[in-house]
Parts: C-alpha cells; structure tokens; sequence
C-alpha cells in the first residue's frame, strides 16, 4: 500500500523538490508550511512519516516534534529533521525532541527517498548514529 | 651627595608613634639616633600603607615634625614645573601665612636657591642663617618681603625625593630665627625620609600605571571576546541563510539530472552537472569560512590523546592514494607499513584532517609523475611530521602569506572542490590548537616541505 508523507516546510523550493522526489519514488505526500500546521495534518491524517524541517517561522520544527511526541495518537510516526543547520548541538536538539532521523541539507533528493525509505522499513527504529 | 640609600624594608619591626610625641627633642640640638631610627620606621610604615601620594607625603611630613624643623613644606615635581602640595606649620596662624606666602611665590626654575636649585642639582641643601638681605633678594612684592619677615625663618634645609636617578620633588624644612641651624643627623635623617618618600611615590606611580594598564587589558579582552562572539553568531547565521538557496539550486539540479523530470540530451546533463559542482563548490567554501571560523574563534574542542601514528597514516592513505593515483604522483610514507610505534598527543580526527589537507596540496601542486615523501621524526618531547613535495617551491616572501585565510598564490590555479585557500590557514589553527605548530620550508624550484609539530604522546 502507498505510504504517505507528511513534508512540514515553509522553504517553496525545497516544499517542491522533496514532494517531487518523494512522489517520483511512489510515496503520497502531504504538506504543512509550519510546525502549528503540521502537527494539526499529522493528527487528521496519520501519516507514515513526517519530515520535519527544524527553522520555521511560528511554531518551529523542534516544538512541533515535541507536541507530536507527546501525544499518543501521534507519538509512533517516525519524524526526521530535515535542516540546514549542522551544528553537533542543532542534532543533540533534534535527537532530544524525538527525532528518528537527521538530515543536513543541502541533502541530495534522492538521499531523502532512501532516508524514508530506510525508516519506513525499520520501524522508525533510531539509526546507530543517533544512539548515545 | 651624602644620600643615604640603603633602605630597610617596611613593615618590619613594630614601634609606638610615641617616639614622634611632643618631648622628643626638638630640631636643632640633634636627633638622638634611637629617636631617628624609629621615626623613620614610622614614616616607612605609613609610606607603605597608603598609595595616594599627596595625602601620604603630608602625613610623614608632619610626623616629622618638630624633629627635623618647626615647620615644613612639600614640592612635588609635575614635568617642568613644581606643584606645592603642602604646607605644614604646627601653629594655625602661622600656617596660614605660609600658605598665602608660598601660593604667591612659586618656585621657579632659575631659583638661586631653594627647591630648584635642590631639584637642578640633586644636592640637598642648608641655608643658615637666613639673613634679611635674602629675604629682600628673594621677595617678589613688599607684601612678600612683609610676611616673609613675619614667618621668622633663621635657617632652611631642602632635601629633594630621589628614586631612579630622578628628583621626583623636595622637602623643605624651616627652623626660625631664635634657633640653632640643622644638625648633620637632621640633613641625614631628612635624605634618608625623602629617599623613601621617593620610592612610595614611585611605586605608586608604577602601581597606577600597571593598574590602568591592567583595565586596558582586560576591558579590550572583554570587547575581543564579545566582538568574537558576535563574528559566530553572524556567521552560524550566514551559514544557514547560504545553505537554504544552495539546498534549492543543488536539489533541482538533482531532480533534473535524475531524470525525474523527463530525459535530457547529453549536452544538457553536461550543463546541469556544472551546475552541480559549482554548487558542491560554494557549499564547501561555505563550510570552510565557518569551519575556520570555529577554529580561529577558539569553539573547536580537542580531544587530545596518545594517538599512535600508524592508525592516522593508515587513514591518511585510504583518503589520498587514489588522489595521488589519478595524478601519477607517488605518495611514499602511508599506509599500513608507515608510523612505526610512535604516539603522538593529539586529536586524531584533527590531525588527519591536517595530513589529508597537505598532501592533498601538495598532490595539487607536484607535476604528474612527481613523488611526495611523508615522513617523520622524534625529537625529545617533540615528534616532527614532514610533507615533502618535489613541486615548484614557494618564494620566500609568500611562505608566511599562505598560511593566511584566503590566500592562494596562483589565481589562474584550477580550483577543486577544496582549493577555498583555508586549508593551510586551519591547518596551522588545529595544529595551534594541540599545542603544536605547522611551518614551511621551501626554496623556488626546489619543493616545499610542511612540517606538522607535536608533543609526543607519553605512552
């Protein structure tokens, strides 16, 4: 069955090329311009996966995943952050919210497809990388 | 001159300010040695207690009252001129004579007699007795000559405060005309006393001076830190508002090369793939300004070990011999044979970042089919790693020059991915930073070779 997508970001350009490759790669995608629409679509539609950007405007990607993670009906879809800050702390921020998978970007579109791809099949299980 | 400039240090033995009461014996008939001693022990004392000077040359001036005359006053030397700084006369009225005296009569520099000639000559001097013909050749103005008479001076004595070779000012002593003139002890006591004033002052002239100088220092580390500060905040900025829109030009040119867009002609992925790496390129200067700046900001942490040095000359080879390769350059002194059994103390992840960046240069900077030799060498406490390349040298005036951020000699150089003229600019901060250092030694036409310093790991 196609797994859907939810793609939290307020970014046009990156919005477009993530749903482009994401649809190109057979998943259904959804999309939320910031953490306060995000959070409300991963309610209403219980995605597969929710890629998170972390910089937003408003409510930013940190406290969406946090509110995501502390709900029992959205606590279980994996979440990964998708950000262009690259910091060892901006991760350790990432990982402490609840995030499954970090990527930096610029990220490769194709990278993103294999990350979902990845995390979809392990359960959201969390990489080696991000374990302490 | 008879100064005596042997001085004892302060704050030595105890003494009551007893020996300073009124039956002391007055001026004039000499100083009992016991009495001079322990004045001047009291005077040290309180010399050595104060920092402010004008307040502090008062108060010894009057404790040394009625010892060393009736009254006195105190010159202190201000660049070219005199400043009297006190007058101290036990009687009220005649104080205030004085004073009125002595604010309408400066000393001035081609004095015959008196505080200038003391501070033109560095000799201490007596004046006895003081007659009436002196009076009328020093007065300024019958008001003058008036209360000049009216203070009764019959003999003077002006000791001037010597520190360091310089008269830092004087001490003028006055006994009045019913008296006897001063006593050899009194004009030894009085250079002694001025000697240590002198000293006081000039130790808290120092002390001011270090101390202001101390503000100084502190206030620009202050602003240093905070303007460096600032530099990261700006820059973790920068990097993130650059990363954004290179993500969308890399991300379409992506989609457009994967073919997820329809096929392209050969022509067109050719451009697209430029427009890949040129935004491969600007990715990496961007990590690079920030990756020095972290650097170069002191935010880098090290985690310094004994690192044995075959594991990062391993590593080093993995990375650089397909490098080399491509370029049929031959890399000696990497691999699993290479490092010996020494420890180096280090940050391994730094320290190959730093082996990688040289010969990755000097790989950019050996003709084909040139050899590049690592090699290294312990010295003590010291381990020497060397980069030697057969290259074209680099001229004496640039060896420094390249080690600045942003420099790169050769313009018309084809840049790669890594050539943001960083790398030996961060290279040298790493290496600073495991408290080693990173040098050159090059002749035109000869090779260049870097040496990388650091400690020996202890094992």
């Amino acid at each position: 069955m196609e797994k859907t997508i939810l793609l939290v970001e307020d970014n046009e350009d990156n919005q477009e090329i993530y749903r482009i490759i994401l649809a190109h790669h057979g998943f259904a995608v959804l999309q939320a311009w910031d953490g306060e629409h995000g959070v409300s679509m991963a309610r209403d539609h219980a995605p597969d996966l929710i890629l998170m950007d972390l910089t937003m405007p408003g409510m930013d990607g940190l406290a969406a995943t946090r509110l995501l993670k502390a709900d029992p009906a959205t606590a279980a879809i994996p979440v990964v952050a998708l950000t262009a800050c690259t910091q060892l702390e901006d991760m350790a921020a990432a990982e402490a919210a609840g995030c499954e998978g970090y990527l930096t970007k610029p990220v490769e579109p194709r990278r993103v497809a294999a990350e979902v791809r990845r995390i979809l099949a392990t359960g959201g299980a969390r990489p080696a990388a991000m374990e302490t | 001159m008879d100064m005596i400039q042997a001085i004892k240090p302060p704050g030595e033995p105890r003494l009551a300010l007893a020996a300073l009461s009124a039956e002391s014996p007055p001026a004039g008939q000499g100083v009992a040695a016991k009495t001079a001693l322990s004045f001047l022990l009291a005077a040290t004392r309180t010399l050595a207690a104060s920092l402010d000077v004008e307040i502090t040359l008062a108060t010894v001036a009057r404790l040394s009252l009625p010892h060393l005359g009736s009254w006195c006053f105190v010159d202190l030397r201000e660049g070219d001129h005199m400043r009297r700084i006190a007058v101290i006369h036990p009687d009220a009225g005649r104080q205030r004579l004085a004073q009125e005296l002595l604010s309408g009569w400066p000393p001035q520099r081609d004095d015959p007699l008196g505080v200038p000639s003391v501070v033109r000559t560095r000799r201490s001097e007596v004046v006895f007795p003081v007659t009436d013909e002196m009076l009328v050749a020093a007065a300024r103005s019958p008001e003058n000559l008036r209360i000049l008479r009216a203070l009764e001076i019959g003999s003077l004595m002006t000791v001037p405060l010597l520190a360091r070779d310089e008269v830092l000012g004087a001490i003028t002593y006055v006994i009045p005309n019913h008296g006897d003139s001063f006593s050899a002890e009194d004009l030894l006591l009085a250079e002694d006393l001025g000697a240590r004033c002198a000293i006081a002052i000039d130790n808290a002239r120092l002390f001011g001076r270090a101390r202001e100088a101390l503000i100084v220092a502190e206030a620009a580390q202050k602003q240093a830190e905070e303007a460096n500060l600032a530099k990261m905040r700006f820059l973790s900025t920068m990097s993130h508002e650059l990363r954004t829109p290179l993500n969308a030009i890399g991300g379409y040119a992506d989609l457009l090369e994967s073919g997820v867009r329809g096929a392209l002609t050969e022509r067109q992925l050719a451009d697209v793939r430029r427009i890949q790496v040129n935004g491969r390129h600007l990715l990496g200067l961007v990590e690079s300004v920030l990756g020095y700046a972290r650097v170069a900001v002191g935010r880098v942490e090290f985690g310094l070990q004994d690192v044995p040095l075959a594991g990062v000359l391993l590593e080093a080879e993995v990375i650089l011999a397909p490098l080399a390769a491509k370029k049929g350059i031959v890399c000696r002194g990497l691999g699993p044979d290479a490092g010996g059994g020494l420890l180096v103390y280090a940050d391994p992840d730094k320290l190959l970042q730093i082996l990688v960046n040289l010969v990755a240069n000097a790989v950019k900077f050996t003709p084909a089919g040139g050899a590049i030799d690592v090699t290294f060498h312990a010295a003590g406490p010291r381990v020497e790693i060397r980069v030697a390349d057969d290259g074209n040298g680099i001229a004496p005036e640039n060896r420094e020059r390249i080690f600045e951020p942003f420099v790169q000699l050769d313009d018309r150089l084809d840049r790669g991915a890594e050539g943001t003229g960083l790398g030996l600019a961060i290279s040298r901060e790493l290496a600073i930073g495991m408290g080693g250092g990173l040098s050159v030694e090059s002749e035109p036409g000869q090779g260049s070779t870097f040496t990388i310093t650091l400690s020996r790991g202890r094992g």
